[in-house]
């Protein structure tokens, strides 16, 4: 498992390769000192987990998240954060506060652990105002253009998150993701039933029951692709 | 506060006329120059007593001890009876001539303590109502101060035991103790002196500035430890400036704003200068950093500063000035000016 340490503090760098030491499955790609560097060794070193540290000059953890376009798993590290860390709403990651125990790091690579396949486990990071989420890609159903804004459905939360929908397009991998019409993407493994429209479109039920109304054009591509 | 006073001065010498009134003509029957008279009487003796107020009012005789003012009050509420008396005597002589039954002094004198007793008892009711307000108003103040200095203390402690802070550096103890044990033994030193200062810490207190400086070299040194080459320090303290006093945790205050929001929001770090001297008999202290004051974080360094400056204030007086300025070449200086 490559990692990434990413903190303002050599001391706090070093104190964590020093426990991390104890983990020889751990392998340390790299340090970054500031949220620059570490977007660079991020596109580089493709780490599988970053340990990451909230409190950092010029671009805090959080704002080095928003410039990524696909999130690795993430442990932060933090001091006194713990309130920051409560705005995620989804526990995609865990956190360990300075000093770190030995135990709680052990505790927290444990989760990061379970997953061979990086491929399907894809995930981002969305940031409604003093609200975030680290999302599986594929745990989201649906997103909603609203302008330059997108609302996205996952869960039980449609948070509306800065950036046009053709930019989300972009960063969804287009075998699961499927453009409905100029308003929605879905994503195809959600899809429980379809009914036919007024105008001889397909009206798509999500599952959770939410129905996304099809453009004919993209009705009759949706028909191909599930052979309907 | 003042209709109610107008209020009891009506109710108080109301009932009195009415009463002696109707004594009176029990005795005499209904008269037009009765009536007359005690109108008059009801007028002049509420007349005088609020002139009786005014000049205790004017006197400050409520502010002296009971010993001195209460024999001032009723001399002069016993005056004010001698006039009342006076009047009711010339007007009943003037009006009704020798059917008054003033003729006789024993009356007069009946006449003339019973508004002697009257006049006294309102005198005394005006003095227990004002001292009652005078010491509430007094308590209210003393308690505003009180939560004022407590408030201050809780901040102050607050931001020395800034939990941020403090982990962080337990972080850096921690990480320093394989690197340079002796260099985490003395952070330990610095951390324990630092938190006794914290606590000791009152807000009502002034302490000599080199004392001050004392925790804040303690602090910088942990800083330093945690930020290494990002936090650059410049220390220039005259001797004579060393030994004013300054209210506690003030220059304490401004340092942990100054590397907090300062110069750790910097990538590359910067460079810390406190300076202190004299001019004009003012002591002047000045604590600048790299950065912009634009990074400063709303909430966290200005309740921090607005406590410290209303700390100036109540110790040091309203001549007392801190001011926090950016100069425009990426430099942020927090000055504070104590008269001597």
């Amino acid at each position: 498992m490559k990692a990434l340490i990413v903190d303002d503090e050599r001391i706090a760098r070093q104190e964590l390769r020093r426990l991390l030491a104890a983990h020889p499955e751990v392998e340390i790609a790299g340090e970054a000192a500031s949220g620059e560097e570490a977007l660079a060794l991020i596109q580089k070193l493709a780490p599988d987990v970053l340990f990451l540290d909230i409190q950092m000059p010029a671009m805090t953890g959080f704002d080095l998240l928003d410039r990524l376009r696909e999130v690795p798993e993430v442990i932060f590290t933090t001091a006194y954060d713990q309130h920051a860390l409560k705005a995620f709403e989804v526990n995609a990651l865990d956190y360990l506060l300075k000093p770190i125990a030995p135990a709680r790091l052990a505790a927290a690579l444990q989760k990061v652990r379970p997953h061979p396949l990086r491929q399907s486990m894809e995930q981002i990071f969305l940031r409604d105002g003093e609200r975030c989420w680290i999302v599986k890609t594929r745990e989201i159903d649906l997103l909603e253009s609203e302008g330059n804004y997108t609302r996205v459905f996952f869960h039980n939360e449609h948070p509306l998150i800065s950036g046009s929908l053709a930019a989300f397009e972009a960063r969804l991998d287009p075998s699961i993701f499927f453009r409905a019409s100029r308003r929605h993407i879905l994503n195809l493994n959600c899809i429980k039933g379809a009914e036919m429209g007024a105008a001889g479109n397909l009206i798509v039920i999500l599952r959770g029951g939410r129905q996304v109304e099809l453009s004919r054009r993209q009705s009759s591509i949706l028909r191909e692709i599930l052979s309907i | 506060m003042k209709r109610l006073y107008w209020i009891c001065q009506a109710a108080g010498w109301g009932a009195y006329t009415l009463a002696l009134f109707g004594i009176t003509t029990a005795y005499t029957g209904w008269h037009g120059a009765i009536v007359f008279s005690y109108t008059l009487f009801f007028l002049y003796s509420v007349a005088l007593t609020h002139l009786l107020r005014r000049e205790i009012r004017r006197r400050d005789w409520l502010a002296l001890p009971a010993a001195r003012g209460l024999p001032r009050m009723f001399s002069a509420a016993l005056a004010v009876a001698s006039i009342q008396t006076a009047l009711v005597v010339i007007l009943a002589l003037v009006l009704t001539g020798a059917q008054s039954g003033f003729t006789e002094a024993r009356q007069a004198a009946a006449t003339g303590s019973g508004i002697a007793v009257a006049t006294c008892a309102w005198t005394a009711a005006y003095v227990a109502i004002a001292w009652n307000r005078r010491y509430r108003e007094a308590r209210f103040r003393e308690m505003q101060l009180q939560i004022a200095v407590g408030q201050s203390e809780l901040r102050a402690l607050r931001a020395q035991v800034n939990p941020h802070f403090l982990f962080n550096c337990l972080n850096t103890i921690r990480g320093m103790i394989s690197e340079n044990p002796a260099r985490a033994r003395e952070m330990v030193t610095s951390l324990a002196s630092l938190f006794r200062h914290a606590i000791d810490f009152r807000g009502s207190q002034m302490v000599a500035l080199k004392d001050e400086m004392e925790a804040v070299s303690e602090y910088l040194a942990l800083e330093s430890a945690r930020l290494e080459e990002r936090l650059h320090v410049q220390i220039a303290i005259s001797a004579e400036a060393a030994q004013r006093n300054v209210p506690a945790m003030v220059v304490q205050t401004l340092v942990e704003n100054a590397v907090r929001h300062g110069i750790a929001e910097l990538p590359n770090g910067g460079l810390l200068t406190i300076r202190a001297g004299t001019k004009n008999q003012a002591l002047v202290l000045e604590v600048e950093n790299t950065g912009r004051l634009k990074d400063f974080n709303p909430n966290g360094a200005h309740t921090g500063l607005a406590n410290a400056r209303e700390r100036l204030r109540l110790l040091c007086g309203e001549q007392a000035s801190l001011e926090l300025t950016d100069s425009g070449k990426g430099l942020v200086a927090a000055t504070v000016v104590i008269p001597a």
